[in-house]
């Protein structure tokens, strides 16, 4: 129970209520609250490092689509269908969206789209509306590019801006929140609000990112109620980079990943389950389309 | 706002506000603020604690 991870403070940390405007009451109520916000950072760093995966099964890819367009991009799930995105070698070029069953990775007729989505770096699946939004990495003002596509038709039913620099997008249903990560430390925490724009909500800070600090290639992202999982590579290197919603790196599971003698690079990654990654994972420069997944059982 | 951020203040010494305490009405909106801050500070760090609770359950 996550009660374990409360410390003594939390006990102690009881909130006088002000009814008087008296100003010792003021202070003794805002002292009390530093205790308590102190002690749930407190059980939350140590509850986050007790609980989190340590370890995930080796490589065992499987290819599954060759050739279309140029280079594997994002990807996600909505359990179904995995859906991912081949940019043209020219990203200002339309690539190819394409929708596949993920019980055995076939693509049915008409279940491919000519889309242009830029980059396409990274994208998820929101259950609550229904819709995928994709991480194009365009940027313009300040700004990022959204698109939003509706899985049952395959077409861009909007283009909206976040007012930050997202390479990768998460999102939580129990929360409803998204997250929008980029190569830096900062993950921006944002939600839809009632006119279905993007809002943001607050940032979180992964003050001590080894992945950052080692230049890595800032990949996909996931997450899940307690962890938010950011990929990153440095071919053939991939490194899963785990830190809580509070932004306390916990640790980071990295794997040598090839194929055939080729060396791949991780596109997307989504969780599926409480214990299971599923990574979409491109050829490093092979060019023709290919994508590959590699199921992470963690432990 | 940044959660980190909004955290530092958690370390700012409340004594601070006592040579200002004859002037209520500064002193108490600043708590005021503050109060407000923490409050909000605090249900972000209770849900994530629930995340947190949620997947040891799960």
């Amino acid at each position: 129970m996550i009660e374990t991870y409360y410390n003594d403070e939390w006990v102690d940390a009881k909130v006088p209520q002000v009814d008087n405007g008296d100003i010792s009451e003021y202070l003794q109520t805002v002292n009390a609250l530093k205790l308590r916000a102190n002690a749930l950072k407190n059980s939350i760093k140590t509850a986050s490092a007790n609980l989190a995966p340590t370890a995930g099964s080796a490589p065992s890819l499987k290819k599954v689509y060759n050739g279309d367009s140029y280079a594997t991009q994002g990807g996600c799930t909505d359990g179904t269908y995995i859906y991912f995105y081949i940019k043209a070698q020219d990203e200002a070029n339309a690539g190819t969206f394409v929708k596949m069953n993920r019980s055995n990775y076939a693509v049915d007729s008409g279940n491919t789209k000519s889309l242009s989505l830029y980059h396409g770096n990274d994208m998820c699946y929101n259950p609550d509306t229904g819709y995928i939004y994709v991480a194009t990495m365009y940027q313009t003002g300040g700004t990022s590019r959204i698109d939003v596509i509706d899985p049952s038709t395959l077409t861009i039913i909007a283009q909206k801006y976040v007012p930050f620099y997202a390479s990768a997008i998460a999102y939580d249903s129990d929360k409803k929140l998204f997250i929008g990560a980029s190569g830096s430390l900062t993950k921006n925490i944002f939600k839809l609000n009632d006119s279905s724009d993007f809002e943001l909500v607050r940032t979180t800070t992964v003050s001590d990112s080894p992945s950052y600090s080692a230049g890595r290639s800032s990949q996909g992202i996931t997450c899940d109620s307690a962890f938010i999982y950011h990929s990153w590579s440095d071919v053939p290197n991939v490194y899963i980079e785990i830190c809580d919603w509070l932004g306390n790196y916990i640790h980071t599971i990295s794997k040598s990943v090839t194929y055939d003698d080729i060396s791949m690079e991780v596109e997307f990654i989504e969780k599926t389950s409480k214990n299971e990654l599923l990574m979409g994972m491109y050829g490093a420069g092979q060019g023709g389309g290919m994508a590959y997944i590699y199921t992470m059982t963690l432990t | 706002m940044s959660i980190n951020s909004s955290l530092e203040y958690l370390n700012e010494d409340t004594d601070n506000f006592e040579p200002y305490i004859a002037n209520s009405s500064i002193v108490s909106t600043a708590l005021k603020n503050q109060m407000t801050k923490l409050q909000t500070t605090i249900s972000e760090l209770e849900e994530i604690i629930n995340g947190l609770a949620q997947y040891a359950e799960g």
